[in-house]
């Protein structure tokens, strides 16, 4: 089943798309996070990467991947678009920081990428459990990394522990020595 | 699941092929097949009933997945973008310059008098309707029906499918299609192609 837009629908959903993604990576002090709150760090990567003729005719979207926080997948339509302040922004392949109220379960969900054709996005299947240990402050999830084929039907999905790589580049960042653990990750719907 | 109705990327693709099908459709007449301008060139065809449709069928565009890049040009000699955007005639829609290659098929459009519609096939696996040209030939894609899920007002989102019918055939869409192939080898061919065809 797909959807049928009109261009009147389309630029209307653009104009509450735009202004309504919210770009939730932290970019504060990694050791002013507040009380009861955690740094969540990974990466989504797509192999291979998406070629020059797919990137989104817009740069601010090139090699975007948006995904959510929430266990219940939201549904993109008219009626529940301003759900989209739940989507996190971050760049294929880079490291994000996320900060989320501590719960001792997480989720990622939703993940899209924005290209040039079609409904404008690739979908990457999944929901992620996250179970971050008490007390950790800065927890690392892994890269998540998605194989595809030629017709971009995802093949296969492998979480990469890059710990040593992300910690490094969370202390050059911030220029000083980061407590990180390893949270736990797992797959937990397939669709 | 997520439902896919991600849509704010598609505009400009989408504002392109509105322009493009509002421009054919000042062009009244039937567009006829060109000439190829080398031996490597196929034509690709297909049909879409729109019967059920808000509009009619004035474009369809299509990807090439692989090879990723035509020979370098002066015009761009870095990348040049696998776009193929056919002509239509009567719920026809054909191109005689697609390469050897891996292709996707990516959207379509039409019009009506007030609106242009641009709707997406399937942007991730392999479809029915998705060519593999080895060797320069005549290829049919198929026929489709545009089928109206839920009909909507021009402020609502609809939701349609396109599924695969028997009618017209590869034959009978052929030879609707040598109205539009004048003195070109592709009457030629296409007269070929229906002789095999009856064999």
């Amino acid at each position: 089943m797909k959807s049928l837009r009109n261009l009147f629908f389309i630029i209307l959903a653009v104009l509450f798309i735009m202004s309504c993604i919210s770009k939730k990576q932290y970019a504060g002090d990694i050791d002013k996070i507040g009380e009861g709150n955690v740094i969540i760090v990974g990466c989504i990567e797509l192999k291979p990467p998406l070629e020059e003729y797919e990137q989104s005719f817009w740069d601010q979207y090139r090699n975007r991947v948006y995904f959510s926080l929430e266990k219940n997948i939201l549904e993109f339509n008219d009626s529940n678009i301003r759900n989209m302040n739940n989507f996190v922004e971050a760049i294929l392949g880079n490291d994000f920081y996320i900060k989320k109220m501590y719960s001792k379960e997480l989720y990622i969900s939703c993940q899209l990428v924005a290209v040039a054709f079609s409904d404008g996005y690739l979908y990457l299947p999944g929901v992620f459990q996250i179970e971050v240990p008490q007390g950790c402050k800065v927890a690392y999830i892994g890269k998540i990394r998605y194989h595809r084929d030629i017709y971009s039907a995802i093949t296969k999905v492998e979480i990469i522990d890059d710990y040593e790589n992300a910690k490094s580049q969370l202390e050059e960042k911030y220029r000083k020595q980061v407590n990180m653990c390893r949270a736990k990750i797992k797959l937990i719907e397939q669709k | 699941m997520c439902k896919k109705n991600f849509k704010c990327i598609s505009l400009f693709l989408g504002v392109g092929v509105i322009l493009l099908l509002t421009s054919c459709a000042l062009f009244k007449g039937p567009i006829y097949l060109e000439e190829p301008t080398n031996e490597k060139h196929s034509l690709v065809f297909g049909y879409i009933d729109m019967e059920e449709a808000p509009s009619d069928l004035k474009g369809v565009s299509m990807i090439r997945l692989s090879p990723k890049t035509d020979e370098p040009s002066d015009e761009n000699p870095k990348i040049v973008y696998p776009w193929y955007f056919f002509s239509v005639n009567d719920g026809i829609f054909f191109h005689e310059f697609v390469q050897p290659g891996i292709y996707r098929f990516d959207s379509f459009g039409g019009s009506t008098f007030a609106a242009g519609y641009h709707y997406s096939f399937p942007a991730q696996g392999k479809k029915d309707i998705d060519p593999v040209i080895k060797k320069p030939g005549i290829y049919f894609v198929g026929s489709y029906k545009f089928k109206m899920i839920k009909k909507t007002t021009m402020f609502e989102q609809g939701e349609y499918d396109i599924i695969k019918i028997n009618k017209p055939t590869e034959k009978e869409v052929l030879e609707k299609m040598l109205e539009y192939t004048g003195d070109t080898i592709w009457k030629k061919r296409i007269s070929i192609k229906l002789k095999e065809l009856d064999r």
